[in-house]
């Protein structure tokens, strides 16, 4: 993740709980380290959010 | 039963398969990282790019026989523009096709009403095969393979009646076909080589030798070739690619579970505990042939050998493909998918023969009405417009995202690429809690492995 912060171009996250299933510590662990806004979130998924990840 | 009523039956059982596998393309999604696979690969052999998928960046074999995304979705792709679910109607035809064979197959075995209404209840029961199910509804090869499969029955079963050259040529080309798209497919010729041997020592003639294994040869010789050409040796394909070899090693360690996958047809999905008595029901359902064919042993024995071909196929082309996937690394039940349908129509065929076979149609049209209720009661037509929610992520994400972003997701590789990478300048970099991408090695045989991951960090950094 690091790596692709540095490359100078837009870097997203899915985080939806679906996608992550087993591993949301992990996932919430990992986001932690990094600051993010939230772009959107799907109208029937309130759990799915995407992010914009800058460097914490 | 009359030829008219025969010909309505008929009518009427087609347009049952039509509603058995239709689904609207909008409701559609590649929503599987194998079909994100197959329909890239197609894609790229339309436009002349090869049968290839890309990965970081880089163009690579796609892991996958080649016979599901050039024989069946590439014509599609290079004919027509649009989303690559625009190819799904393949996959129901194929579903259709397979449902037409299925009537073949129970009315050849089972004479009368009693045949058709066979069809008519084995229908609705493997529609409603979990593993069925799943791949009915997106780009999959396993309904055209199922299909295929069924082809080699029905031909096998009229060779064993009474052999012609064209039903050898046939079963043939349905091998061949089924084994384009999985290599396992080849048992499938199993019966047919027993049939030729008995023509041999018989020495009747060797014209559907010749005839049998000059078709299967070239379709065999092809796939060898491909492996040759692509992955460097003719045995050599691309899961020895793309996999260490302790991935596709065959051995003791998830026999348990591959059992437990060949023992649930009809769902749940493996590892849910416990069983829902619905579906422990309907699994029990592979014990039909045991208990229907013991009755029949005891008290109507001729009638049994109508079914004789049938069992043969599959004692000979079945046996071995299952202990094969219980000894194989990834348990999926849909491996078994020929087997389970084909245990279904074996079990429902010997109940079709103990029933009376004078007014024949009687017995034959309450058993089609019971059919009819199982799919009108089981069959999920309430969710046919329903839209996978990865689909519906996949638009809004795309909608979102710039043409050049970086995407970092714990998704499969294919699905992404698939989703929101492919025809972008997009790159995504899947995270694996269990397993790193970067640690995935591959490499031609006789070439030193590489891993992939390694060159895509490289490639990221330096831009």
């Amino acid at each position: 993740m690091t790596r692709a912060l540095q490359s100078g171009r837009s870097v997203y996250f899915l985080c939806h709980d679906a996608m992550w299933a087993g591993y949301e510590a992990e996932r919430d662990a990992l986001l932690a380290r990094y600051d993010y806004e939230v772009v959107f979130k799907l109208r029937r998924f309130d759990a799915l959010c995407q992010l914009k990840l800058r460097e914490g | 039963m009359t030829s008219v009523w025969r010909k309505v039956a008929f009518a009427v059982y087609l347009l049952f398969s039509v509603a058995l596998v239709y689904k609207p393309i909008d409701a559609v999604g590649v929503v599987i990282s194998d079909a994100a696979e197959y329909s890239i690969a197609a894609e790229n052999l339309a436009s002349g790019e090869g049968l290839t998928v890309t990965v970081h960046g880089e163009r690579h074999p796609t892991r996958y026989l080649p016979g599901f995304s050039t024989l069946w979705l590439a014509p599609i792709y290079s004919l027509t523009d649009g989303a690559p679910e625009r190819a799904f109607p393949v996959v129901q035809l194929a579903g259709v096709a397979m449902f037409w064979l299925l009537w073949l197959l129970c009315t050849t075995l089972v004479s009368g009403a009693n045949g058709i209404a066979a069809a008519f209840v084995s229908a609705p029961l493997i529609r409603h095969m979990h593993a069925f199910d799943e791949t009915v509804q997106t780009l999959m090869s396993d309904v055209p393979i199922l299909a295929a499969s069924f082809g080699a029955c029905v031909a096998f079963v009229a060779c064993w009646r009474k052999p012609s050259s064209r039903n050898f040529v046939i079963g043939a080309l349905c091998v061949g076909i089924a084994t384009s798209m999985r290599l396992t497919c080849l048992a499938l010729c199993g019966p047919f080589a027993l049939l030729l041997l008995r023509d041999l020592l018989r020495r009747t003639s060797y014209r559907h030798l010749l005839l049998f294994s000059g078709t299967l040869g070239a379709a065999v010789a092809t796939l060898l070739i491909y492996n040759w050409v692509v992955f460097g040796g003719p045995m050599h394909t691309g899961c020895h690619y793309w996999l260490a070899p302790i991935d596709y090693t065959l051995g003791f360690g998830n026999l348990g579970v591959a059992g437990e996958a060949m023992m649930r047809p009809f769902g749940p999905r493996l590892h849910i505990h416990p069983v829902p008595v619905a579906n422990a029901a309907l699994n029990s359902l592979l014990l039909l042939p045991v208990v229907a064919g013991g009755v029949l042993l005891v008290f109507a024995r001729k009638r049994l050998r109508s079914l004789s071909p049938l069992l043969a196929f599959l004692l000979v082309a079945l046996l071995p493909t299952q202990v094969f996937f219980l000894l194989y690394p990834f348990p999926e039940a849909r491996f078994s998918l020929f087997a389970h349908a084909a245990v279904v129509v074996l079990g429902v065929t010997m109940v079709a023969l103990m029933l009376p076979q004078e007014r024949a149609q009687w017995p034959g049209a309450v058993l089609a009405v019971a059919g009819l209720t199982v799919a009108l009661c089981c069959h999920p037509w309430t969710q046919l417009a329903q839209r996978p929610m990865l689909k519906t992520v996949f638009d809004q994400a795309n909608a979102a995202l710039p043409d050049d972003a970086i995407v970092i997701g714990a998704l499969p590789e294919m699905l992404v690429v698939r989703g929101l990478v492919h025809g972008t300048n997009r790159e995504y970099v899947p995270l694996r809690v269990k397993r790193s991408f970067e640690t995935w090695m591959i490499g031609k045989r006789g070439e030193e492995r590489r891993s992939l991951g390694i060159q895509a960090s490289k490639r990221i950094r330096s831009k």
